[in-house]
C-alpha cells in the first residue's frame, strides 16, 4: 500500500518521460498515439485514486536529503482533497485535449508533460514534509512551463520566461523561511532509530503537524519571533505568488491564456491551487494559526487578499479577450481563498477549501468551454459569441450553470463558499477588515457577473452576428463536450448537496483549530 | 401532501417533466403545452388550497430539506404564506389560462413555459421559507428565471429592459446576502422564529453598535427586497421591464413578484428590527416617495402599460407606507405599554395616555394597519391581474400600448368595459370596491396616530411619556400626500377609461374596425379575467365578512400581533368620516384629470391631424436609470476601479523594467561601432530620439528618420581627418610652437 504512493507519483512521470523521448515513427498515426496516451492517463488515474481512497496515515519515506531531512510522503484528508480534485480535473481536460490538440503541433512533447505534470502535482499533495513539497512544488514549476511555451510564438516564450522568473522569485522568498523555520522545527523521536537505521534519537524532519511543529518555547527563548514573523510572510507572499496574490500575480494572466486550452484550465483550475495547498501547509501545519492570530502578518495577509480580489475582478471586467479575462477572474478567485485562509478560523477554512474544490472545477469547465468555442469558431474575443447559443444550447448551458456558480447564485455551488469565507470573515475580529472581506467578496461577485453574465445573455438572446459568425456551428465534438458537461454537473451538485464535502473539511478543520 | 416541500418542489418536477415531453415533435406539441401549464397551475393551485385546509383543521405543516444548498431549506407555513401561496398559485393559474390564446402565435414558448414554471416554483419557496437563507436561496432563482421573462421578445429595447433588470436583481441580491451575513453574524440564526426573540434580547439589552449593525443589515436587505417591490431608490428596471415583458408574465410581475419583495420588507421590519421606529420613518418616507412618484410618471405617461407599470409602483407604496406604520405603532405601543408599568406616571394626569383603554385604542390602530396592508397586498394583486390581462388583450389586436393607437378600442366592448371598471375603480379607491377597504384602513390608521401624537406632543413636557421617532407635523404631511396619492390614481385610471371606452380614434377605418371586432378574447381569456375580477366588488362591499377574515388569518405572527388576536373589530367602513377621505382623492384626481391629461397632455387634438393626441409630459432627461445607475455602475466605478487595478497590476512589472533600465542593466555587447566613434554615436542617438519625441507629441505626422547619427559618423571622420592632416603640418608645428611661447610669456608675467 505505502508503495503505491510512489507508483501513483512516478507512474505518470516515467511514462510522460517515455512519451516525450520516444521517436516521432513510432506512431503509426494520431490515433496510436492517442489510444497510448488514453491509456496511461487512465492507468495514472488509477493509481492515483488507488492511493486516495486508501486510508488517511500512510506513510512512506523515500531517502534522506541530508541525515535529518527525508524525502517523505503522507497521506491526509487535506491530500486527498487535493488529489482528488487534481485526478478528477487532470482527466477531464486530458480527454477534452485528445480533440482540442489536434490543431496544434508536437501533441506528443504536450502529453508526455502533462502527466510529468500531473505526477508531480501528486507528489505535492502527498508530500509529508516542508522539504518534500517543496522539492515538488520547485519541480511543479519547471514541468508546467513546457504547456505555457506549449505553442512556440514569441509571446508564448516570454509569456514562459516571466512565469519562470516570477515563480522561482517566490520560491526563493519560500526557501529563506523553510531555512529559517529548520532553526525551530520541534525534534520528534526518530522513527528510523528503532530499527537501528541511524545514528539520531531524534530527527528535526518538519513533518506536516495539525497546529505546527513550531518549538514555540525554543522561538521565544531566542527572541526571534518578529523575526520569524517576516519569514512566516514571506513564505505567505512567495508560494502566494503560484496563487496569484498581489503584488506577484501579473505572470497569471501573462502565462495562462498562451497555453493551449486544456493546458490553461489545468494551469488555472489546479496548478495555482498548489500555492495555495503550499500556503495552508506553511501556515496551519508548519507555523500553527494560534502564532498568527492578531499579528501584523494576518492583517496584511487579509489587506493583500482583499485588493487582490478587487484587483482581479475589475480587470476581468474591463478584459476583451475571452481567455485573459479567465485568467484575471482566477486572480480575483484565488484570492477568496487566500482571504479564508487569512481569516484563520473555521469556518473560513472550510469555506477556502470548499473554493479550491469549487473553483478547480468551474475554472476548468469555463476554460474548457472558452476552448470548446475558440476551437469551433476560431474566436478569441468575449463579445463574438453572439447568437451561438442556439447552435450550441448544451455548451452554453454548461458555460452559464457554472458562471453562476462561479457570481455564487444559489443552488450552484460557489454561494456556499462564500457563505462560509464570509461567516469565518465576520467571527475573526480582525475590526474594520472583518466586514471589509465580505463587502468585497460581494463587489467582486457583482463583477463577476459583469463579465461573465453577458456572453450568455449575448449567446441565447441575441442575433448572431452574420457576417462574422458561419451558419454551420454545431456542437462541439462528444470528446469535448463531454468533459464539460460532467464539470458543470458536479459544480451544480456540489452545490446542491455539498454535506460529505463538508463533513470532510471539518474533520480536517477540527484538527487544526 | 401535508407537506410544504412538495408544493415548492411540485413546479421543478413538472419543469423536468416538460422539458423532456417539448422535445417530442408532434403537431399539436403547443396546445399540449399549454395544456400542461394550466395544468400545472391548477394542480398548484389545489394543493396551496389543501394546505390552507391541512392548517384550519389544525395540521401543523412545515418541513425541512436539510444539507442542500449547505445550510438545508426549511419550510413553515402561516396564515399570512398560506394566503399568498395560494394566490401565487392563483395567478400562475389565470395566467396560464389567459396564456393559452396570448401566447398561441408568440416565438420560443417552450422556453417561456419552463422559466415559468422555475419561476413558480421558487416564488411558493419564498412564501413557505422558514428562514432567510431558504428565502434568499428562492429568491435569486426567481430574479434569474424571471430575467427570462423581460428577455423574451429578444428586441433590442427588451435587451436593454432585460439588462438593467438583471443588473438590479444581482446587486439587489448582493446587497441581501451581506445583510444575511450580518445577520447571522449577530443574532445567530437565520430562522424568522429565533431571529425575532434575538432581535427582542438584542434590544432590550441595548448594545448600540449591534442595533446599528441590524439596520445596516435591514437596509441592504431592503436593497435587495425593495428592488424587487419597486421602491424608489431601487425601482428603476420597473418601468421598462414591465412594459417589454408579454402581458401573462407582466401581470406575474406585478401582482406575485412584487409581493415576494414586500413580504421580505415585511419580514425584515418584523424580525430582525422590530419595534425600531426610525426603520419606521424611513420605511414611510420611502413609502411616500414611491407612491407620489410612481402616481406622477403614471398620469404623465402616454402607454397603456408603463402607466400600469407606475402604478404597481405607486401601490407598492402604498403597502411600503402601511408596513411603516406597522412598525411605527408596534414602537408606540410598546412604550406606552413600558411606561404604563412606570409608577411616577401612573399618579399624573396623563396616566390616561398609557392605560389600558389608550393600550387597546393603539392596538386597534395597529390592528388598521397590518390589515389594511395585507388587504392592500392582495387588492392590488387582484386588480393588476385584470389590468395587465387586459392590456394583453388590447396589445393582442392593436399591437401597441401606445395611448392613441389604443384609444377606442373598448367601445361596444361590454365584457372589457365591466371587468376594467371593476379593477381600475377598485385600485383607485372607489366607495363600494376592494381598494377603498385597504385605502381606508391604512389612512385611518396614519390619521389616528397623527392625532395620538398632536396629542401626546401638546403634553411632552412631562418627559416621562415615551419617545417616539416621528413627528405629528410628519404624519400629517404623510396623510395629506396619502389622499393626493390616492388622487393620482383616480386620475391615471380615468385616463386609461376615457381612452377605452369613451373616446374614439383618430382614425375612422381603425375605429369602425375595433368597434366591428366581437370575438376579441376567446372564453378562456375572458374566464381568466373574471376569475379575477370577481372578488373586487365581495371585498367591497361586504367588508367585514369577507376582507376582514382574510386579513385576520393573514396576520403575521409575531410579537405584539398576538395582542390583535381577539381584538379585532367589526369597522365601519361606510361612516361619514371614512368616506371623506376617499371623497377628498376622488376631487384630487378629477382636479388632476383634467388639468394634467386634458389641458397639457392632450394636444393638437383635431379630426383632421394626425399627429394629435397624447403626449408623455415628464421631461426625458429625468431618467434615474439611464443617467444615473448606468451611468455610475456601468461606466464610472468600473473606469475608476479599473484604472487602480492596471496601475497595482503592473507596479512589479513596471519596477522589473525601471531595474532593467538602471541597475540591472543587460550590458551592451562589446561591438564595434559600424562608423564614427562613441561620441558621435551617443550624439547622434540621443538627436534622433528628440527629434522623434518631437514629432510624437508636437507635430504628430509621418516621422521621417533624418539619421543623425550616420551624418555625425561622417563629420566627425571628415574632422579628424582634417586634424590629422593639420596636425601633420608644418604650421600646425608653428602653430604650437607660438602656443608654447605664449604660455611660457604668462607664466614668466604671473610669476614674477
Amino acid at each position: 500500500m505505502n508503495d503505491m504512493i510512489l507508483v501513483s507519483i512516478i507512474l505518470p512521470i516515467i511514462i510522460g518521460g517515455i512519451l516525450i523521448f520516444l521517436p516521432d515513427k513510432i506512431f503509426a498515426d494520431r490515433s496510436s498515439l492517442l489510444k497510448m496516451t488514453g491509456v496511461s492517463f487512465a492507468v495514472s488515474a488509477l493509481a492515483a485514486v488507488y492511493v486516495i481512497s486508501g486510508a488517511a496515515g500512510n506513510t512512506l519515506t523515500l531517502f534522506r536529503l541530508v541525515s535529518e531531512v527525508p524525502v517523505y510522503f503522507a497521506i491526509d484528508n487535506l491530500g486527498r482533497i487535493f488529489a482528488g480534485t487534481v485526478v478528477f480535473v487532470f482527466l477531464l481536460a486530458g480527454f477534452f485535449s485528445f480533440v482540442y490538440m489536434s490543431h496544434e503541433k508536437n501533441e506528443k512533447r504536450y502529453y508526455g508533460f502533462y502527466l510529468i505534470t500531473f505526477g508531480v502535482l501528486m507528489g505535492l499533495c502527498f508530500s509529508g514534509n516542508l522539504v518534500t513539497m517543496y522539492l515538488f512544488y520547485e519541480f511543479m514549476t519547471l514541468v508546467s512551463m513546457p504547456l505555457v511555451i506549449h505553442s512556440g510564438t514569441k509571446e508564448a516564450v516570454m509569456a514562459a520566461l516571466k512565469y519562470l522568473f516570477y515563480s522561482f522569485a517566490g520560491a526563493y522568498m519560500a526557501l529563506f523561511g523553510i531555512y529559517f523555520l529548520y532553526q525551530y522545527a520541534a525534534a520528534f523521536e526518530n522513527p528510523g532509530a528503532a530499527l537501528g537505521g541511524t545514528y539520531y534519537e531524534t530527527v528535526r524532519m518538519m513533518e506536516f503537524v495539525p497546529g505546527g511543529f513550531l518549538d514555540r518555547a525554543a522561538l521565544i527563548q531566542s527572541g526571534n519571533v518578529g523575526f520569524c514573523l517576516v519569514a512566516v510572510f514571506l513564505m505567505i507572499v512567495g508560494f502566494g505568488v503560484k496563487a496569484g496574490c498581489f503584488p506577484f500575480h501579473a505572470w497569471l494572466p501573462t502565462a495562462h491564456p498562451v497555453a493551449p486550452a486544456p493546458a490553461s484550465a489545468f494551469l488555472s483550475g489546479i496548478i495555482v491551487k498548489g500555492g495555495v495547498l503550499a500556503i495552508i501547509r506553511t501556515v496551519y501545519y508548519c507555523v500553527g494559526a494560534d502564532f498568527l492570530r492578531g499579528t501584523w502578518v494576518q492583517t496584511a495577509w487579509a489587506i493583500l487578499a482583499i485588493v487582490t480580489l478587487l484587483m482581479g475582478s475589475s480587470l476581468a471586467f474591463k478584459e476583451k479577450i475571452m481567455k485573459k479575462r479567465l485568467a484575471y477572474s482566477t486572480v480575483s478567485n484565488l484570492s477568496y481563498i487566500l482571504l479564508g485562509l487569512s481569516m484563520l478560523n473555521a469556518a473560513a477554512f472550510t469555506g477556502s477549501l470548499l473554493h479550491v474544490v469549487f473553483h478547480a472545477i468551474i475554472k476548468s469547465a469555463l476554460f474548457l468551454s472558452a476552448g470548446a468555442l475558440i476551437f469551433t469558431t476560431g474566436r478569441t474575443k468575449a463579445n463574438d459569441f453572439m447568437g451561438l447559443g442556439k447552435k450550441m444550447p448544451v455548451l452554453f448551458w454548461c458555460y452559464t450553470i457554472v458562471s453562476l456558480g462561479l457570481i455564487g447564485i444559489p443552488p450552484t455551488s460557489g454561494i456556499i463558499s462564500k457563505w462560509y469565507l464570509a461567516v469565518g470573515c465576520l467571527e475573526s475580529g480582525l475590526g474594520a477588515l472583518s466586514w471589509a472581506g465580505p463587502a468585497a467578496l460581494l463587489i467582486s461577485a457583482l463583477l463577476t457577473a459583469g463579465y461573465l453574465l453577458p456572453i450568455s445573455v449575448r449567446g441565447f438572446l441575441m442575433e448572431p452576428d452574420y457576417d462574422a459568425v458561419r451558419n454551420d456551428y454545431r456542437e462541439p465534438q462528444l470528446l469535448m463536450l463531454v468533459p464539460i458537461v460532467i464539470l458543470a454537473a458536479a459544480a451544480f451538485l456540489l452545490g446542491f448537496y455539498p454535506t460529505p464535502l463538508i463533513r470532510l473539511i471539518d474533520s480536517i478543520a477540527g484538527g487544526l483549530f | 401532501m401535508r407537506n410544504t416541500l412538495w408544493i415548492v418542489l411540485f413546479p421543478f418536477v413538472v419543469c423536468a417533466v416538460f422539458c423532456i415531453v417539448s422535445r417530442a415533435k408532434t403537431k399539436d406539441k403547443r396546445k399540449a403545452c399549454a395544456l400542461v401549464m394550466i395544468l400545472a397551475g391548477a394542480v398548484e393551485l389545489a394543493a396551496a388550497l389543501n394546505l390552507i385546509v391541512c392548517d384550519l383543521s389544525g395540521f401543523s405543516l412545515g418541513s425541512t430539506f436539510s444539507d442542500v444548498g449547505g445550510l438545508g431549506l426549511h419550510f413553515m407555513y402561516s396564515g399570512f404564506r398560506g394566503i399568498f401561496g395560494m394566490l401565487t398559485a392563483f395567478a400562475w393559474f389565470v395566467t396560464s389560462l389567459f396564456s393559452y390564446e396570448y401566447m398561441k402565435n408568440d416565438m420560443n414558448v417552450i422556453r417561456y413555459d419552463i422559466f415559468n414554471l422555475l419561476t413558480l416554483g421558487a416564488t411558493m419557496g419564498i412564501f413557505y421559507a422558514a428562514d432567510l437563507f431558504t428565502l434568499f436561496f428562492f429568491f435569486e432563482i426567481m430574479s434569474f428565471t424571471s430575467f427570462v421573462w423581460v428577455a423574451h421578445r429578444q428586441t433590442r429595447e427588451a435587451l436593454y429592459a432585460a439588462g438593467t433588470y438583471l443588473g438590479i436583481a444581482i446587486a439587489g441580491g448582493m446587497a441581501i446576502l451581506m445583510g444575511l451575513f450580518i445577520v447571522y453574524g449577530r443574532l445567530g440564526t437565520l430562522s424568522f422564529d429565533r431571529m425575532y426573540e434575538n432581535a427582542m434580547v438584542m434590544i432590550s439589552s441595548g448594545s448600540k453598535a449591534d442595533i446599528r449593525w441590524l439596520f445596516v443589515a435591514a437596509g441592504c436587505m431592503f436593497v435587495g427586497f425593495g428592488a424587487k417591490a419597486g421602491a424608489f431608490p431601487v425601482h428603476v428596471w420597473l418601468p421598462e421591464s414591465y412594459t417589454e415583458a408579454p402581458a401573462p408574465a407582466t401581470a406575474l410581475l406585478s401582482a406575485i413578484l412584487s409581493k415576494t419583495g414586500v413580504f421580505g420588507i415585511l419580514l425584515v421590519t418584523l424580525d430582525v428590527l422590530p419595534m425600531q421606529g426610525s426603520w419606521g420613518v424611513f420605511l414611510l418616507i420611502v413609502g411616500i416617495i414611491t407612491m407620489v412618484l410612481g402616481g406622477i410618471r403614471g398620469v404623465m405617461s402616454s402607454n397603456f402599460k408603463t402607466t400600469l407599470a407606475y402604478s404597481s409602483m405607486s401601490q407598492i407604496g402604498f403597502v411600503l407606507t402601511g408596513v411603516g406604520m406597522q412598525s411605527l405603532l408596534t414602537e408606540y405601543l410598546m412604550g406606552i405599554i413600558g411606561a404604563g408599568q412606570a409608577e411616577e406616571l401612573l399618579v399624573t394626569a396623563d396616566a390616561r395616555y398609557v392605560d389600558s383603554e389608550a393600550i387597546a385604542e393603539i392596538t386597534r390602530v395597529f390592528g388598521m394597519a397590518v390589515n389594511g396592508t395585507c388587504l392592500h397586498m392582495l387588492n392590488h394583486l387582484l386588480v393588476k391581474l385584470v389590468l395587465f390581462m387586459v392590456a394583453g388583450v388590447i396589445f393582442k389586436h392593436v399591437g401597441s400600448y401606445e395611448l392613441n393607437q389604443v384609444r377606442g378600442f373598448g367601445r361596444k366592448k361590454p365584457f372589457l368595459l365591466v371587468v376594467f371598471l371593476l379593477a381600475a375603480a377598485g385600485v383607485g379607491g372607489i366607495p363600494l370596491l376592494n381598494g377603498y377597504v385597504s385605502k381606508t384602513l391604512l389612512h385611518e390608521s396614519i390619521a389616528e396616530y397623527g392625532k395620538w401624537l398632536e396629542l401626546m406632543e401638546y403634553l411632552s413636557a412631562q418627559s416621562l411619556l415615551p419617545a417616539v421617532s416621528a413627528s405629528a407635523a410628519m404624519i400629517k404631511l404623510v396623510e395629506t400626500l396619502f389622499l393626493f396619492s390616492g388622487g393620482l390614481t383616480v386620475a391615471y385610471m380615468t385616463k386609461l377609461f376615457v381612452v377605452l371606452f369613451v373616446e374614439k380614434n383618430s382614425d375612422k377605418k381603425t375605429q369602425e374596425r375595433y368597434q366591428t371586432k366581437k370575438d376579441y378574447a376567446s372564453m378562456l381569456t375572458k374566464t381568466a379575467i373574471a376569475l379575477c375580477a370577481l372578488p373586487i366588488p365581495f371585498i367591497g362591499t361586504l367588508p367585514n365578512h369577507v376582507a376582514k377574515p382574510v386579513a385576520e388569518y393573514g396576520l403575521m405572527r409575531f410579537g405584539l400581533s398576538d395582542l390583535l388576536q381577539h381584538q379585532q373589530e367589526n369597522i365601519h367602513y361606510y361612516s361619514l368620516e371614512n368616506l371623506s377621505g376617499a371623497l377628498i382623492s376622488i376631487t384630487v384626481g378629477v382636479v388632476v384629470y383634467f388639468v394634467v391629461v386634458r389641458l397639457m397632455m392632450l394636444r393638437g387634438i383635431s379630426p383632421h391631424k394626425k399627429t394629435g393626441g397624447y403626449h408623455d409630459i415628464f421631461p426625458r432627461w429625468i431618467n434615474l436609470e439611464r443617467y444615473v445607475y448606468r451611468a455610475v455602475l456601468y461606466t464610472a466605478v468600473p473606469f475608476v476601479l479599473g484604472i487602480i487595478s492596471r496601475i497595482l497590476d503592473s507596479v512589479v512589472d513596471i519596477v522589473v523594467i525601471l531595474l532593467r533600465r538602471t541597475v540591472y542593466r543587460d550590458r551592451a555587447l562589446p561591438y564595434e561601432l559600424p562608423e564614427g566613434n562613441r561620441v558621435t554615436h551617443r550624439i547622434g542617438y540621443t538627436m534622433e530620439r528628440v527629434r522623434l519625441l518631437y514629432y510624437a507629441v508636437m507635430r504628430k505626422e509621418g516621422y521621417k528618420p533624418k539619421h543623425y547619427e550616420h551624418k555625425l559618423a561622417l563629420r566627425g571622420t571628415d574632422f579628424f581627418e582634417n586634424f590629422r592632416i593639420i596636425e601633420r603640418s608644418l604650421s600646425f608645428g608653428l602653430f604650437m610652437f607660438c602656443v608654447g611661447l605664449g604660455l611660457t610669456m604668462i607664466y614668466l608675467l604671473v610669476v614674477n
